[in-house]
């Protein structure tokens, strides 16, 4: 897993094979294996943004998946 | 139907032959679904926690420092990333001496049904069982972060001359309702189970408590076998061991009950480490309580995790945290989500 400069990560759970790019924001998230976080994206900001987009649980915990981020780590076809 | 052998006393030397005879089977099949994503592409067991670990280190660790090298794992639901895992991880046992990790797919080999239900996955490799020539068998669920000595469960076991051992947890009685709950007499014999009751039944000792099922099961080997044959052939069973074998055997049979505070491994202030992280906010704050100056899973740590031999990476991160708490520092955050973050 790797972060670039200028992130501020707070209270989240990333998996292996992770990029998080610049300027990222997380907070209160779970990052599945091999997402890559495209620069200046804000998770766990404004969570009915993040609930339309992720998976945002009760407690307000965004789940990202390489899926939800149109990457196709796990496609078949 | 207890082992017709003399019952020597309770000493390390009584639990360590008991040990011997043990096979384990880890249910590992099953999907988790309210982890929602995360268990997309990979079972709940195989799921990464605390770093290095996954979910399914948990069951197996304690199974070594129990002192039970006999393990199979049965797996079904997206299975792929489990076994590599298992072979990755825990390739160090010596077949010479007849100590294994097995890995037992669902393969149809019974009829063309994969596994149906929890006793149905034991039912399919019965022969597999029989083969190792164990005494006891016990029965593992592979989705909770805990650390337990077996052995103790299996002293409860053959001290009360019991057919079959459940072990069970203290809950809330309001929270007993997502639980099996079990009713037992005064001698912790089970007299009722009942899979997520509206009502539950409180403890005898404790009115504000349930007894919960933690889905850890100790079998008479060959009693096990006679009940899964005679499920198998019941065609209103849905082979589920919670939902049918314990309800038919508790009326005819001996089921004791085994509480967990009695062989939690290094509990402390009366906190008896168990945490089911079934949902994106369990699994949120089970890792994130890892991340406390002295994380109640240390004390685990500490007192011997086994695991698979890949990297030091938390460990490491633990110690920091130790050295922080001797210096009274307090950990920041992000230092804190840095440190439980996974070296890819």
């Amino acid at each position: 897993m790797r972060v670039h400069s200028y992130c501020d990560i707070e209270a989240s759970v990333i998996l292996p094979k992770v990029k998080v790019n610049r300027n990222v924001v997380l907070k209160n998230a779970v990052i599945d294996r091999g997402c890559i976080i495209p620069e200046g994206m804000q998770i766990g900001v404004d969570l009915a943004l993040d609930a339309k987009r992720f998976y945002v649980s009760e407690k307000g915990i965004t789940l990202v998946t390489p899926d939800m981020l149109g990457q196709d780590l796990y496609r078949v076809i | 139907m207890a082992p017709n052998r003399p019952i020597e006393q309770h000493s390390d030397r009584f639990i360590s032959n008991l040990t011997k005879q043990t096979t384990a089977i880890i249910l590992a099949g099953g999907r988790g679904s309210r982890l929602k994503s995360l268990t997309d592409w990979r079972a709940k067991p195989a799921v990464q926690f605390g770093g290095k670990f996954r979910i399914i280190d948990f069951p197996l660790s304690n199974c070594i420092n129990s002192g039970i090298r006999r393990i199979n794992v049965a797996t079904q639901y997206k299975a792929q990333s489990l076994i590599q895992h298992i072979q990755r991880g825990w390739g160090f046992l010596r077949g010479e001496f007849n100590e294994y990790v097995n890995i037992i797919p669902a393969q149809q080999r019974i009829s063309e049904d994969w596994y149906k239900g929890t006793a149905d996955a034991v039912f399919q490799n019965i022969d597999l069982l029989r083969e190792g020539g164990a005494e006891y068998v016990l029965i593992l669920a592979g989705d909770h972060i805990y650390k337990m000595d077996y052995g103790k469960m299996l002293a409860t076991h053959a001290l009360n001359h019991a057919d079959m051992t459940v072990a069970c947890i203290n809950v809330p009685l309001e929270d007993a309702k997502g639980f099996g709950v079990l009713a037992v007499d005064n001698t912790d014999r089970v007299i009722e189970f009942a899979e997520k009751p509206a009502n539950p039944k409180h403890m005898p000792d404790d009115p504000t408590k349930a007894f919960a099922s933690m889905g850890i099961y100790i079998f008479n080997a060959k009693f096990l076998y006679e009940q899964l044959i005679r499920d198998a052939g019941d065609p209103k069973s849905s082979h589920d061991f919670g939902g049918d074998i314990i309800p038919y055997i508790i009326k005819k049979y001996k089921v004791q009950a085994h509480r967990f505070t009695d062989s939690c491994v290094g509990a402390k202030n009366g906190n008896h480490y168990w945490r089911d992280v079934g949902t994106i906010d369990a699994y949120w704050e089970a890792n994130m309580e890892l991340t406390k100056v002295i994380p109640e899973l240390i004390s685990m740590i500490k007192s011997g995790l086994s695991g698979p031999i890949r990297s030091n990476y938390p460990r490491q991160s633990l110690f920091l945290m130790m050295k922080a708490e001797q210096a009274k520092q307090p950990i920041h955050w992000f230092q804190a989500a840095v440190l439980l973050v996974v070296r890819a």
